[in-house]
């Protein structure tokens, strides 16, 4: 029977990239449907979180969460084009 | 009485940030756009001004601090340079441990350093607001301070559930003027679409980031523009005034050579502030050990090789410059996410090419035994991320005595811990362990990237 995607939800720890204590559920949807790309470095001590993400999410998902990220300057490029984009009158 | 603190007048403070971009032997290689050639200033004016740009791309070793800006750094610089004269007798060691203690500017950490010339560069280019978006609100709170200080809008994104559970710094924030507002907000596009899929989203970040740089984007008046803390150019270059005062520092102290300067380094802005001076030196002859450092469980500086490599495990981005560890590494245990993280200056990754610095990695228990060891001799307890740096010059310091040599060790203490107290927790109720990557599993994913093209390495050979 599959596990609850929230069993884990409980444990709390420090996040390095927002500064302060956070919980599991924080990070296996890190403010969208995927886990934060730290979820494995931060949390392989207390949660199997292979077998975790292996359970709820699929390969195509897993390798989003795995994916470098970009450089900075690259990445700002990317934003203010996506601005422009969305913002503009269709 | 024996000196603890070394000071310097406010007029003593340095009159020009110092580019090490102009003595780099090879600059770093430059970052690439979504349609895989190189990155333009014009790209950029969107989100920055473009003064702030000329600075990005400068190559000029010395670039002048406007009196304006001194004037608002003498509210906390020249900054202290400690001599922790405790430690050294609790290690008994013969090292000599200088500290800059950069916790005393009004929001407490090495921010505002950038955070005062950002705000002050906008405001000459006509520019009325400034966003940004923080976490915990270290950054946030430093723009806040400085743009309350030079009369400019301040609009911060935090992140949501940091909002909600960290009041303090976003109460900072809102003292020194700023509107700072949860994200995702519905203030923006990029905010109102997460909001539709996921209305009680924490948020994130990347999000916060979209919705600063979106507001900046898209004003009609054009009198926005976004901040950012770490990581480009400019902001390492304002931080180099940390370095050069502690040079003066040490030569007031009486100290002629220097041996290892040692920070802990995340985006990097701390550690380049304190030793891209001493880089200088180090490429003008000195024998000096640059020593950034890193957590053991992400080595991206010290495991991971330098390469071209996608940005995407779908390989549809174009290649970039990166310490990677293989663009589609999935070890057998998938947890090295976290691995591929690149977010390290281009400045210091070429140094780290070029040899002239060494990182090093430790892991948390032993940084928290070094945190801990420093409270009880120093006093002051640090920040988790500042543990790093200590750890590595404790470890430095009993070479030392081993070796039975009078070095000169100096480091930059980047911040207090008095607002991360829980992780002193969790490491005194024994809930902290510590894991190491296998280098096998290393080994496998850099496998991959041997048939990709090889960026060219430049190297003297010198270091």
């Amino acid at each position: 029977m599959a596990r609850s995607i929230e069993e884990h939800d409980h444990n709390k720890r420090y996040c390095p990239i927002l500064g302060h204590e956070v919980s599991f559920a924080y990070c296996r949807a890190a403010g969208t449907d995927l886990p934060c790309r730290r979820i494995f470095d931060c949390w392989r001590q207390v949660v199997d979180v292979e077998g975790f993400v292996r359970e709820h999410f699929d390969e195509g998902e897993i390798d989003g969460v795995l994916a470098p990220r970009k450089d900075k300057m690259a990445t700002l490029v990317e934003l203010i084009e996506k601005a422009r984009r969305d913002n503009s009158p269709s | 009485m024996e000196t603890t603190k070394i000071l310097l007048d406010d007029n003593e403070i340095p009159r020009q940030w110092y580019n090490l971009l102009a003595d780099l032997p090879n600059p770093p290689l430059p970052p690439l756009g979504p349609d895989g050639k190189p990155i333009t200033p014009d790209m950029l004016a969107p989100v920055f001004p473009m003064n702030l740009i000329e600075q990005e791309v400068s190559t000029e070793r010395w670039i002048d601090i406007p009196d304006e800006i001194l004037q608002i750094l003498s509210l906390w610089r020249p900054s202290p340079l400690y001599r922790a004269r405790r430690l050294e007798k609790a290690l008994g060691t013969p090292a000599r441990i200088y500290y800059k203690n950069e916790g005393v500017s009004p929001p407490g950490s090495h921010k505002p350093n950038t955070a005062v010339p950002q705000a002050w560069y906008n405001k000459q280019f006509g520019i009325e607001r400034l966003t940004t978006e923080t976490g915990a609100g270290q950054w946030g709170s430093a723009l806040a301070f400085a743009c309350s200080l030079l009369g400019l809008e301040c609009k911060v994104f935090m992140v949501r559930i940091s909002f909600d559970q960290k009041p303090f710094r976003k109460l900072m924030m809102q003292t020194w003027g700023a509107n700072c507002v949860a994200s995702p907000s519905d203030e923006t596009q990029a905010g109102r679409d997460i909001l539709a899929k996921m209305p009680n989203t924490p948020g994130s970040l990347g999000i916060a980031i979209s919705e600063a740089i979106e507001q900046a984007v898209t004003d009609p008046t054009g009198k926005t523009r976004y901040s950012l803390g770490s990581v480009l150019n400019h902001v390492m270059l304002h931080q180099t005034i940390i370095g050069q005062e502690a040079q003066k520092q040490l030569a007031k102290a009486g100290e002629k050579k220097v041996d290892a300067v040692i920070g802990c380094c995340g985006g990097g802005s701390n550690f380049a502030g304190l030793a891209f001076p001493f880089v200088n030196d180090k490429i003008n002859g000195a024998e000096i050990d640059i020593i950034p450092v890193e957590p053991e469980s992400c080595p991206t500086m010290t495991r991971a090789p330098f390469a071209y490599d996608h940005g995407d495990t779908a390989k549809m981005t174009p290649l970039l410059p990166m310490h990677s560890l293989g663009h589609s590494f999935v070890p057998p245990p998938i947890h090295a996410g976290g691995l591929r993280y690149h977010g390290m200056s281009p400045m210091i990754s070429q140094c780290i090419v070029e040899g002239l610095m060494t990182p090093r990695a430790y892991h948390q228990l032993k940084c928290y035994e070094a945190a801990i060891t420093w409270a009880r001799t120093e006093g002051f307890i640090p920040a988790p991320e500042t543990s790093h740096a200590i750890a590595a010059v404790i470890d430095e310091a009993n070479k030392a005595k081993e070796e039975g040599k009078e070095k000169v060790i100096v480091f930059n203490w980047s911040g207090h811990g008095l607002m991360d107290l829980l992780g002193y927790d969790a490491y005194f109720q024994g809930k902290l362990t510590d894991y190491s990557l296998p280098q096998e599993e290393i080994d496998k994913g850099v496998e991959e990237l041997k048939d990709l093209p090889k960026p060219e390495v430049h190297k003297t050979g010198k270091w």
